[in-house]
């Protein structure tokens, strides 16, 4: 599992679970239909925080900090509460783990307005190369001589390391004396030093160019052999086989013939068939049973096997990878053929549900910029979590401690977004539930503007912290004592603003059982609901993706205020936050109200630990 | 205040350790904002041996903007035996390339967006492309090529995955070089 923490971010097509199919129909998810549906007052009461409480009622939700707003939600929206109440994302159903993925592998539909992962996307190959010699394969070659390289590219079938040709006589005298090097030739792995001459017999190249050729007439094999005459036998049959048969009528009775002539021909092959035609195929048939009836063991062969293993040793045979990626299975390693390098593709991506194309690579082989990318890290505002307690152990937390953290929502939209995050206030799931609070829930999240921007602003000050839009006296309800000020956001930048996330974890006894559900896991579901203001959709006139953000951009470039609406949306994420470790004396089962000792508002540097330079990337550096 | 004093910076922004060692620095290029800690090694001596009369090539090992030499790492430019005369070739990295701890790296090209974990051995004359990641302990053979998207790891290195399309954001280093 990755390391911790880690975000991870459900996509939609999790809601397609048959149960919650009615349920989830309701749910706002797509912006295009939300705004539509009411205009919302400025402060949002209902949008809040009724899954909490409303999660487990009876024993599970004893502090209801957020009954009052759940009143108000009650009244506004119906749909919401209803689907809330049954529909906490559970992160450890069995089916969560398909449809969660970290933001970076999420794709984002602009016309379905969703979010799309690998599993929801449809792929369709742009070019086939080698990726070894990057080379493009074209399609036609592709369908004529298979998925490996066909020019010199040769792997280790010992250690898949890639093979270089050498002279068989490599001494000094020879490369000092000759401009080219002279034959015969190995093929030779520059990480285990296996060539091609400890084969038995040994194998050697006259030339140091066109080895696939050489090679397939120095080792031929079987299947090799057969599927050539197989295929060659199709040709003949289809007549002019550069034919588009697939598209013409009459090459389609032709071939459905062909195919049908063979079936019918099983009952009675072997016997005579009328026609000159007719016998070709009767032929091929026989030629056909024999590839595919069961192989025969002789029992002299399998002695012989076994005697040479027992002289040679178990060093000496193939391990399973080995021989199974070779397509005649070799027992012992003296047995084995360079096998070639497989094609790699690059491949472009559809949205299964409108077609629309989501990633379209550039086709040259060597180039990695793409000519549609809708990326989620582009749309959505993405998660990351940071300890607020250097001391806090990821991997050993502390039953019954309050460990906080920094949640930090970043905005790479052009617009500025108000955000809600709720969660269930105990982990759902699990006997063994920790206690999750968000201290600020509600907060907005500045626009995504240009870096000179906010080299500007720098010599500005910083937009007041925002004022909590939830009242405090919930967290009262909630904490008694709990410092109001808490209830703000802890730190507000340019595009991204942090609230405080205190986690609870309980003392999980390490049984067996608890061992096998992996309860010491503790990961944490945060619904997020994002609001904003943006321009009147373009209608669709934008012709394929890309485009959309810089249009948004021009958009709140000119301030054009007329013509915006309300989009909203939302999603869950799963924060994997650490491991249970064992209780630790002293520490007992309480509220975990203790006032927080960092000043509220006062921003913190990120604990910088040695250890953090070398983690590359800028995610995990962010979540340090 | 120790953090501060530790780095020698360079006009274009380049952060140096001061226990890094840096040998035949005529023959390095530095693109800019590029960061090398503690005890990294840098053979910048090895280059190119030309017959008399003349010049040499002058460039041993061109590193990209925003790079970072985590410590440890030695970059050596790769040799061979060529007709033979034993020389030693240029070595090149991209931009926002990033050396873990103990790597040792003879590669003879590295592209842009390349991440290369911890006490890695990159082989000889191996060509890297853009976005790409090495995962910690990988050992890649000799002569190898590793294409664009690719999550490498293994020993000698395969490429067991495909990056996402995202891969150039989640590889780049800017926020790096702001943190030191």
């Amino acid at each position: 599992m990755s390391s911790f923490p880690y975000i991870h971010i459900s996509c939609p097509c999790n809601e397609d679970r048959p149960q919650l199919m009615a349920v989830d129909s309701a749910r706002p998810l797509s912006p295009t239909k939300s705004p539509t549906k009411r205009d919302f007052p400025a402060p949002i009461p209902s949008s809040a925080p009724q899954t909490p409480s409303k999660r487990r009622g009876g024993p599970m939700a004893p502090s209801a900090s957020f009954e009052s707003t759940d009143t108000i939600a009650d009244i506004e929206d119906d749909n919401d509460t209803e689907e809330d109440e049954e529909n906490n994302f559970d992160p450890r159903d069995q089916r969560a783990a398909f449809s969660l993925f970290p933001i970076e592998n999420l794709l984002y539909c602009e016309d379905c307005h969703q979010i799309r992962c690998p599993r929801c996307v449809q792929d369709e190959i742009v070019c086939w190369y080698c990726p070894s010699c990057l080379f493009e394969v074209p399609s036609s070659t592709v369908k004529s001589d298979g998925n490996r390289c066909t020019r010199n590219c040769y792997l280790c079938p010992i250690c898949t390391a890639l093979l270089v040709v050498i002279p068989v006589n490599h001494t000094s005298s020879s490369t000092l004396a000759t401009e080219q090097p002279v034959g015969p030739f190995n093929l030779f792995c520059s990480h285990c030093h296996w060539t091609t001459s400890d084969l038995i017999p040994p194998l050697q190249l006259e030339k140091p160019t066109s080895i696939s050729a050489q090679l397939a007439k120095l080792t031929p094999s079987a299947q090799d052999a057969e599927f050539t005459r197989l295929k060659q036998h199709y040709a003949q049959q289809l007549g002019n086989a550069q034919e588009d048969f697939t598209n013409s009528p009459a090459a389609l009775t032709r071939l459905m013939g062909l195919y049908t002539g063979i079936g019918s021909g099983g009952g009675s092959h072997g016997s005579g068939m009328g026609g000159v035609g007719r016998k070709g195929r009767g032929v091929k048939k026989l030629e056909m049973k024999e590839i595919d009836r069961l192989r025969e063991v002789i029992e002299e062969k399998e002695l012989d096997t076994i005697e040479r293993m027992a002289t040679l040793g178990l060093d000496a045979t193939a391990n399973t990878k080995q021989r199974l990626s070779q397509p005649h299975e070799p027992r012992f390693l003296t047995e084995m053929r360079p096998t070639a390098v497989l094609l790699r593709t690059k491949r472009s991506k559809r949205c299964r549900a409108c077609r629309h194309i989501l990633v379209k690579p550039e086709s040259k082989v060597q180039t990695t910029r793409f000519r549609i990318r809708l990326v989620a890290l582009n749309y959505i505002p993405s998660l990351t979590i940071k300890r607020l307690e250097p001391t806090i152990q990821l991997t050993n937390l502390t039953p019954h401690k309050t460990h906080r953290f920094l949640l930090t929502v970043t905005n790479p939209l052009f617009d500025p977004i108000s955000v809600s995050l709720l969660t269930p206030r105990y982990t759902p799931g699990t006997e063994y539930a920790s206690r999750i609070t968000i201290l600020c829930p509600e907060f907005e999240v500045g626009a995504n503007t240009d870096v000179w921007d906010d080299a500007l602003m720098s010599t500005k000050p910083p937009p007041p912290p925002v004022v909590p839009t939830t009242p405090s006296s919930s967290f009262t309800g909630a904490g008694g004592t709990k410092d109001p000020r808490m209830s703000t956001v802890y730190e507000q930048k340019r595009n991204y603003t942090s609230v405080v996330i205190e986690v609870v974890p309980p003392e999980i006894p390490d049984t067996r059982e608890t061992r096998i559900r992996d309860e010491r896991l503790l990961e944490v579901p945060i619904f997020v609901r994002v609001e904003f203001e943006a321009e009147v959709d373009r209608d669709d006139e934008e012709g394929g993706g890309g485009g959309g953000s810089a249009a948004a951009k021009a958009a709140a470039a000119a301030g054009n205020p007329l013509g915006r609406e309300k989009v909203e949306y939302s999603y869950w994420c799963v924060v994997g936050i650490g491991r249970v470790g064992d209780p630790v004396e002293g520490v007992v089962a309480s509220e975990p109200n203790t006032p927080v000792r960092t000043p509220v508002g006062t921003p913190v540097k990120a604990p910088r630990t040695p250890g953090m330079s070398k983690t590359p990337l800028r995610q995990r550096l962010a979540r340090e | 205040m120790a953090q501060k004093s530790e780095y020698i910076q360079t006009e274009t922004g380049n952060k140096v350790s001061r226990k890094s060692l840096i040998i035949g620095s005529q023959n390095i290029i530095l693109g800019g904002k590029t960061i090398i800690q503690a005890e990294c090694c840098i053979r910048g001596d090895l280059r190119r041996l030309v017959p008399q009369g003349q010049s040499a090539a002058a460039v041993a090992i061109a590193v990209g903007r925003y790079c970072f030499l985590s410590r440890g790492s030695l970059l050596r430019p790769p040799s061979k035996i060529y007709r033979g005369q034993f020389s030693y070739y240029p070595m090149k990295l991209g931009d926002h390339v990033f050396v873990g701890e103990g790597s040792v790296i003879e590669a003879a090209v590295i592209g842009s967006y390349v991440s290369i974990g911890k006490n890695c051995v990159i082989g000889k004359f191996t060509i890297i492309k853009d976005c790409v990641r090495v995962e910690d302990g990988t050992v890649i053979a000799p002569n190898s090529v590793i294409p664009s998207f690719s999550l490498v790891e293994g020993h000698p290195g395969q490429v067991t995955e495909e990056l996402p399309e995202t891969a150039a954001e989640i590889l780049e280093l800017k926020e790096l070089y702001k943190g030191v």
